[in-house]
């Protein structure tokens, strides 16, 4: 095992898809990046739904019964239902039937060699409340009978999170999602390129892209709308979200593309997204920098509140279908 | 020797031998010495004794699933007060254990925070958010965000 620390790591990988996944870290050893290397493939083996021996998968086919999840899956599982109530509805990890009616039904990259998905015509699969149909217990969890899960990135930004939380001085981009931490190469943050590349600059924060643009095919995309359980109709193209954490920055980034433009940005700032950027359909851009005048961008007055996740108790049964703490609000 | 029997003279002996049976029984059971703590009705609330002796199978089970041999590292890894210590902690465990600790602690996490909540999802006080300015224009950024 080597030891020796190095000054800069920068090193980039492939994952979630055929995604650009990098990790540029100040205070690493080789050996601690090969084990962020290692992490996110073993994350992704053990969560993806297109690999039928995956927990995941083996989860959604045992819909109905209550059974054993690792720590891993369960607490992914309890995130997704902190992520519905976060977005109102918006973000509904129940929508993988309908992701497959819409043809996303094998990876993208099988999607992208043979580019003839096989949309059901005419289907459509009402999204249920997740909070209706997903229980999570300690150690156990169950589905409903008729669903299944698609953690989505939901998934990409809590392993994120955790990734580069084992640094003082890093930053992981895993498809998009950027988590960082630190002072940055030079202690003035991290250089950061949104969507539109306009660059900010940020310290420890989240950052999320989403939109309409990536994933897709004839006829359809990756990005579905919980509320009508198609894929979402929407003028955002693209929209980087800065928030606390990745997982935070992916909800929200997802959930205001769904909503769309003229609902997003005030949706966002009622959520405490630290900044934004749209690119419309039709290809311009608008922003809102997120800067304030006179403020110190790493200074001590980063005091300001912002959103955060609603931490639940740890009862036996944490989530039970038929209490639904968060209904979609935004029907 | 072959004794006949009517039906009648059989149940009066069945009957005899039953009240017998029964009673030796009862006689038995009533003198049997019983220890002088033993509760009349078993304590529904009591988990402290025979609780921890019965075996849940894993599909319907409510105790943690976490490895039990990884608990040295949740403890390790809960009293590091640096990234490095942590690392170190998390170094000898292979990829999947690496994640399973992980996941154990951010639920632990969860269940001591929902105890007290501090937040809810639409923002309160406390959390602090992330700077965010504008970089020059002629910055190179580091890292690149996407729709993927």
């Amino acid at each position: 095992m080597s030891t020796a620390t190095c000054e800069e790591t920068h090193h980039v990988f492939t994952a979630f898809g055929g995604s650009r996944c990098e990790v540029i870290a100040y205070d690493a050893t080789q050996d601690d990046i090969s084990a962020v290397v290692a992490d996110t493939y073993a994350f992704e083996q053990q969560l993806t739904r297109f690999d039928a021996r995956s927990e995941l998968s083996r989860f959604n086919a045992s819909a109905g019964a209550r059974v054993a999840v690792s720590p891993l899956l369960g607490e992914l599982l309890a995130v997704c239902l902190d992520a519905y109530e976060l977005s109102t509805g918006l973000v509904n990890a129940a929508c993988l039937p309908a992701l497959i009616n819409a043809g996303y039904d094998r990876s993208i990259t099988e999607i992208r060699r043979r580019p003839a998905p096989r949309i059901k015509a005419g289907a459509t699969s009402r999204v249920p409340a997740l909070p209706d149909v997903l229980e999570v217990g300690n150690g156990w969890a169950r589905i409903a009978a008729g669903c299944a899960i698609d953690l989505g990135g939901v998934g990409k930004g809590w392993i994120a999170d955790r990734l580069c939380e084992r640094f003082d001085n890093a930053a992981i981009n895993l498809g998009g999602d950027i988590r960082t931490r630190g002072p940055g190469p030079d202690g003035r943050g991290w250089t950061v390129a949104l969507c539109s590349g306009r660059v900010v600059t940020v310290g420890d924060a989240g950052i999320a892209t989403s939109g309409t643009s990536g994933r897709r095919w004839p006829g359809g995309h990756h990005l579905i709308d919980a509320r009508t359980g198609l894929p979402a109709q929407t003028d955002i193209s693209a929209i980087s979200v800065i928030a606390v954490t990745a997982l935070h920055a992916e909800i929200l980034a997802k959930s205001a593309c769904v909503l769309g433009i003229e609902a997003a940005g005030e949706w966002l700032d009622a959520r405490g997204a630290a900044g934004r950027e749209i690119i419309r359909i039709d290809a311009s851009t608008l922003s809102r920098p997120g800067d304030r005048p006179g403020r110190s961008a790493f200074g001590s007055d980063r005091e300001s509140a912002t959103m955060c996740l609603r931490e639940r108790g740890s009862g036996q049964a944490k989530h039970r279908p038929g209490r639904s703490p968060g209904r979609p609000r935004a029907r | 020797m072959i004794v006949p029997l009517n039906t009648r003279a059989l149940k009066v002996a069945g009957g005899i031998g039953a009240v017998a049976v029964c009673g030796v029984s009862g006689l038995l059971v009533a003198t049997d010495p019983k220890p002088a703590t033993a509760p009349r009705r078993r304590p529904v609330n009591d988990v402290s004794s025979n609780a921890a002796a019965l075996v849940i199978p894993t599909t319907c089970g409510t105790t943690g699933t976490l490895d039990p041999a990884l608990q040295s590292v949740v403890q390790q890894l809960s009293q590091a007060t640096t990234a490095a210590a942590r690392r170190t902690a998390l170094a000898p465990l292979t990829a999947s254990q690496r994640l399973e600790v992980e996941a154990y602690l951010q639920s632990l996490h969860r269940s001591s925070a929902g105890a007290t909540p501090t937040c809810d999802s639409t923002g309160t006080p406390g959390v602090i958010a992330p700077s965010v300015v504008e970089a020059p224009a002629s910055t190179q950024p580091l890292i690149n965000t996407y729709v993927s």
